[in-house]
């Protein structure tokens, strides 16, 4: 039973790179911003499924992201409305109102149009400051971390052991 | 590359894929059902429950069994129920968000089934309205022609036999002191022996000489002017007073005719009269007729929402917070526009009266402008259980939204009409039995409610139940007429705004009524009439009098003038032209 439960959370944390890391988190923003049951999000399953992104920071960030779409909703809304109603870009909006794919997307959709295009405005900045913060968190909270007591009883447990065990942890 | 692909991550993937479409499978039967249970519920405002709903691969398509939908007005009971409903789906348009049914099939509609538990009801519907009291047609009440009537009635009346009596009593007092005044004024009879003296005084002068035969002869002259003025004056004054006399003689005349007339207003105004009944159509069957525009209308306006979808305007969109999560829908144009939701053809069954009533409703969308073809149905049946035959068909055109017509047409054939009250308090009559063939036309146009039926119901019988003693009379005499009645037409027109419409009921009945009732009121005024006519009679002979009495000195002054003249002319006549 340990086994299996350190074996998945070595599956959810393998990919332990700071860009993986924060790769995951920029793209649990587009699935937690937007409405999860969105084509889309087929996309972004398939990228965090396919690339080598950390699998426990996108569920980490998903939860987050899912929570703050919720607060944020009004705002999405009104620049979803702003951007589908531009005289501008009707022509682009019609044409893809034309096309099977996009009408699946629902993209005509005031709060699926606002939220997935502030979550890629925001996804470079998101990907590059998460980065630097766990790169900052490594270099100075993980290393104060490991002195704790807590943190010794942890790795001198059973448990500890058999994850540590496991390929692909060192 | 490697570092950056997961190459197990493809098959999670599309194990991750296979599993949302496998739940996708097992769920979509119940969301579907759910689906029409919330939309059916929304539209209705009560409780609808689907038994099952089964996806069909080829062709794409659904079949639903068992649909309740609960009626608002009584939940222990179904508005409607569906055995069994299937219908296909046109794929590509699914992946454009459309929902067109090519084809479907509705068998076994039954209405007003019972429920096993009693459905919730979401929205209550209005309460049906009656036609207001007083737009109620009032029956023709018997009066009881009591002598305490027949004072209030003298008393409301304004009476012009009395006022007359006051005007005439003036105007003759008025004359009698002007013919005193000028009688006085007039050569009278000291004035007339005056002249008799001076004749005398003539005759007995002795004949002589020239001069004093020229000296008689002027004074004869002067004395024949003189007598000759004043009888002039006289006659001119008698001409003047005979207009007077005849004048106050025919308005004294007149005021004895007075009361008879009196009595014949009062009558009319306070008695019964034929012009007061009300219409026996109207009362008889306004009041159901009533209810019927009332639950139509109900029902129109109930499926109004699935025949006209409400867009809004780019401003209305900017200003609609729609709920958290939800968003709005913005609409674009279509290169082939097709509406959202259609059903292009439906073939119904529905069960009534022990047998199968068929029908199709073609073209049924919210979106008529897109699809630009009204919405049709026609249903027909024939040898059902109390009715030989019904056809209905309808044309709902929303084609152009801001300008929508609904027709209906019903034609029933043989309908086997059930005992039924007509009239309730008014005229309690009770329509034991009869068969009805009618046809309706029902127009929502613009806003107005235009509907005609016409309706004739044979192998009629009717009860009419007794009124009171005091009503005997007329309740005899409708009771005569009802129970000759086997057969009677009907016409219903309906106009105005679905809110604030005019129902006009009329039949045969109505003139078969208004002759009997037109007699009997007849009688009961002529009682009325002679009543008052004696009590007038009464109250007014003190005025009439004494009018008769002023007018009896007048009669003094015509004898007085009479005497006058014929004493002038005497004395003219004989007397000075005896003298030459």
């Amino acid at each position: 039973m340990l086994y299996t439960l350190a074996k998945v959370l070595n599956v959810l944390n393998s990919e332990a790179d700071p860009s993986q890391i924060s790769l995951a988190f920029a793209l649990s923003m587009i699935a937690g911003l937007t409405p999860l049951m969105s084509l889309h999000n087929l996309v972004v399953i398939f990228l965090v499924l396919v690339l080598r992104v950390n699998l426990s920071a996108f569920l980490l960030g998903l939860a987050i992201f899912s929570g703050l779409a919720y607060l944020f909703d009004p705002l999405f809304h009104a620049a979803g409305l702003s951007l589908l109603s531009a005289q501008s870009l009707e022509g682009l909006w019609t044409s893809m109102y034309n096309m099977p794919v996009f009408r699946i997307a629902r993209f005509n959709n005031t709060i699926v149009m606002g939220s997935f295009v502030v979550s890629l405005v925001l996804f470079l900045p998101v990907f590059f400051l998460a980065r630097a913060g766990i790169v900052r968190y490594r270099e100075r909270f993980l290393a104060w971390m490991k002195k704790t007591k807590l943190a010794q009883a942890i790795w001198a447990s059973t448990f500890y052991k058999i994850y540590a065990s496991l390929p692909g942890r060192h | 590359m490697r570092k950056w692909i997961r190459w197990k991550g493809l098959l999670a993937f599309v194990a991750v894929t296979a599993l949302l479409a496998f739940f996708w499978l097992v769920l979509v039967d119940d969301l579907v059902r759910r689906g029409i249970e919330r939309t059916t519920a929304f539209l209705v405002g009560a409780e609808v429950n689907v038994d099952n709903a089964d996806l069909t691969f080829s062709p794409l398509g659904f079949v639903v069994s068992r649909i309740q939908v609960t009626n608002p007005d009584n939940p222990a009971t179904n508005a409607l129920e569906i055995r069994r409903m299937a219908f296909t789906l046109n794929t590509p348009q699914l992946f454009m968000r459309k929902t067109i049914i090519e084809d479907m099939s509705v068998e076994d509609v039954a209405l007003g089934t019972p429920r096993e538990r009693p459905g919730r009801v979401y929205r209550k519907t209005a309460e049906e309205v009656s036609p207001a009291p007083g737009e109620r047609a009032s029956w023709f009440e018997v009066p009881d022609i009591s002598s305490e009537d027949v004072r209030q009635a003298l008393e409301d009346a304004n009476l012009g036999t009395v006022k007359s009596a006051r005007a005439l009593s003036e105007e003759i007092e008025n004359r009698n002191e002007f013919w005193d005044q000028r009688m006085e004024q007039l050569p009278d009879e000291d004035r007339l022996q005056e002249y008799q003296a001076r004749i005398e005084a003539l005759s007995r002068t002795q004949k002589g000489d020239i001069s004093a035969l020229l000296r008689k002869g002027t004074e004869v002259k002067d004395l024949y002017s003189d007598i000759n003025a004043d009888l002039n004056l006289l006659k001119d004054s008698y001409r003047r007073f005979s207009e007077d006399y005849r004048t106050v003689t025919a308005q004294v005349s007149r005021l004895s005719e007075l009361p008879a007339q009196d009595a014949r207003r009062i009558a009319k105004k306070y008695g019964p009269s034929p012009e007061g009944i009300g219409n026996i159509s109207s009362m008889l069957f306004g009041e159901q007729v009533g209810v019927w525009v009332e639950r139509s209308l109900r029902w129109h306006e109930r499926i109004s929402p699935m025949l006209d979808r409400r867009t809004l305007t780019a401003e209305e969109q900017k200003e609609l917070m729609p709920p958290r999560s939800e968003g709005i829908d913005m609409r674009f144009r279509e290169y082939a526009p097709v509406p959202d939701f259609l059903v292009r053809k439906a073939a119904v069954s529905v069960l009534t009266r022990g047998r199968t009533l068929t029908g199709t409703l073609a073209n049924v969308t919210p979106d008529q402008d897109i699809l630009g073809l009204p919405m049709t149905c026609l249903f027909s049946g024939e040898n059902l259980e109390g009715m030989q035959g019904i056809r209905l068909d309808g044309t709902f055109n929303h084609v152009d939204p801001s300008n929508p017509r609904d027709m209906v047409r019903l034609a029933l054939d043989g309908y086997d009409l059930r005992p039924r009250e007509l009239g309730r308090e008014i005229l309690p009559v009770e329509l034991q039995q009869g068969i009805l063939d009618t046809g309706l036309t029902g127009v929502v146009s613009g806003g107005s409610v235009d509907a005609d039926v016409a309706a004739a119901v044979r192998s009629a019988r009717f009860l009419v139940r007794q009124a009171d003693e005091q009503a005997a009379g007329l309740s005899a005499a409708v009771e005569r007429v009802f129970s000759g009645i086997s057969a009677f037409s009907l016409n219903v027109g309906v106009s105005g705004e679905p809110e604030n419409y005019a129902v006009n009921v009329s039949s045969n009945l109505d003139e078969i009524f208004r002759g009997v009732i037109d007699t009997l009121a007849k009688d009961l005024t002529a009682q009325f009439q002679a009543q008052v006519r004696t009590a007038l009679e009464q109250s007014v002979s003190g005025p009439i009098g004494s009018v008769e009495q002023q007018a009896g000195s007048l009669e003094r002054i015509d004898k007085e003038l009479s005497e006058r003249i014929s004493f002038a002319e005497s004395l003219l006549k004989s007397n000075v032209f005896s003298l030459l």
